[in-house]
């Protein structure tokens, strides 16, 4: 706790340990996302316990929808290994930097939760970058993942079509862009592992699609 | 077998959303080779040094394979696998390329993501050469199968001819790599001839295989007009094959 506290400050190493050893949420890691589907439960049923005991009903929902900017300034250090005032995870979203197997691991975390009970919406969000939806085989591939979340029980999901300027961004802060998939020259590549010259390299393509 | 990468939510394996597992070894040395790290059958220990925060904890090692001067070295001559500095190091500096698996344990991982393979994707293997561990690559094929799920192989085409049959009963789609037509500079540039990839290609044609073939177009090496015209070539020929 007093690490914590102290907002991590002389322990960088085992911060970094906490932040990368470790499974969290958008990974499709059964153990991880069994306490994500307890705490939407419990939410849920303390939503329930008061739901038209007055003149306004209270039905659970998950979202933060931007305003996970305003709130950072609440927030205090993690042990998860973000620092204090760190921007939030975004709706029902990872936590940024922690997921790190792709947008279809990301939904299997997310659908199993008891989703039924987040009746004032639990949004999903996911960014994918245009090389790896254009074509004939990226339409049907996005068939196929919107397909796949709906009949996992998902019901409210926002795809983001990353562009050039966020690619910027993800040079500058790669650990908050682990799971952009980019293609490269015939396969995709996770963004952040590759080198400066690859990362140019693409963004140069990136815009000359647009 | 030994596996180099597993990676979920591929959309150029092959069609479709797919899971594409790297195997690890390849007979083939391309000078282009865009997954060095595949080509060693052996395990090894990918090294990051832009990632090192050169916190130490690697002096762990028994071997004393780590030092720090102005940066931090690591000498793989030392390396003894015991994997102590991967599993201290805090920011993924230290990796290891090369797990062992089971075909069960692949279809476990790959049927995770099951609900999203729909009509057209699926698995894919991919390297490092597949064929190279040929029974257990044809193991995992075969469960796949069992299990409804869409198969492809990206091949390089050099493996023996006494399994072809056996994979193409297994394989929905081959993604064969024709690196070059030329003899000669394909032995110069993979260090192998291609009569057994082209023979192969033949013979996957006679038995109805479905197959896609890739051209790798590289500066100065294959984008040359000649070859560009020999791989034409190979295509008419192997169309009037069929």
């Amino acid at each position: 706790m007093n690490i914590l506290q102290n907002n991590w400050e002389g322990y960088e190493t085992l911060r970094l340990y906490a932040f990368n050893k470790y499974d969290y949420f958008g990974n499709d890691n059964d153990e991880v996302d069994e306490i994500a589907a307890r705490l939407v439960q419990d939410f849920s049923n303390m939503c329930d316990a008061v739901n038209n005991k007055t003149a306004y009903m209270t039905p659970a929902g998950i979202s933060t929808f931007g305003r996970q900017l305003e709130w950072s300034s609440c927030r205090m250090a993690t042990s998860s290994g973000k620092k204090a005032h760190e921007i939030l995870a975004g709706n029902f979203s990872p936590t940024p930097g922690t997921d790190k197997e792709g947008a279809t691991a990301i939904i299997k975390s997310y659908c199993k939760s008891d989703l039924k009970r987040t009746v004032s919406g639990a949004a999903l969000d996911i960014k994918l970058l245009p090389s790896a939806v254009n074509g004939e085989n990226g339409l049907e591939a996005m068939v196929s993942l919107l397909r796949g979340f709906v009949s996992l029980g998902g019901y409210f999901m926002q795809l983001d079509i990353a562009d050039n300027e966020i690619l910027r961004q993800a040079q500058e802060h790669p650990e908050d862009y682990q799971t952009l998939s980019v293609r490269v020259s015939g396969w995709n590549a996770r963004f952040v592992t590759l080198n400066k010259e690859w990362q140019n390299m693409i963004i140069a393509q990136t815009g000359s699609d647009f | 077998m030994r596996v180099a990468n597993i990676q979920r939510f591929c959309m150029h394996d092959g069609p479709g959303i797919r899971t594409t597992v790297f195997l690890k070894g390849c007979p083939l040395r391309c000078a282009w080779c865009h997954n060095p790290e595949t080509q060693s059958a052996d395990k090894e220990i990918l090294f990051f040094q832009n990632k090192c925060i050169g916190c130490g904890g690697c002096n762990i090692c028994p071997a004393n394979a780590h030092f720090f001067s102005d940066k931090h070295i690591f000498d793989r001559s030392l390396c003894v696998f015991c994997n102590k500095c991967i599993d201290v190091c805090p920011t993924g500096t230290l990796e290891i390329c090369g797990k062992d698996y089971t075909a069960y344990e692949l279809l476990d991982i790959t049927q995770k993501d099951t609900a999203f393979y729909g009509n057209t994707g699926g698995v894919t293997l991919s390297g490092g050469e597949p064929f190279l561990q040929a029974k257990d690559a044809l193991a995992l094929l075969k469960l796949c199968k069992t299990n409804g799920i869409h198969t492809a192989v990206e091949t390089c085409g050099y493996f023996s001819p006494d399994i072809l049959k056996y994979a193409i009963s297994l394989t929905d789609l081959f993604l064969w790599d024709i690196k070059d037509t030329d003899s000669n500079r394909h032995k110069k540039y993979t260090g192998v001839s291609n009569e057994r990839i082209i023979k192969n290609l033949f013979l996957a044609d006679q038995s109805g295989a479905n197959t896609r073939l890739r051209c790798i177009l590289v500066n100065n090496i294959s984008k040359s007009k000649y070859s560009s015209q020999s791989s034409v070539f190979l295509i008419e020929l192997r169309g009037l094959s069929h």
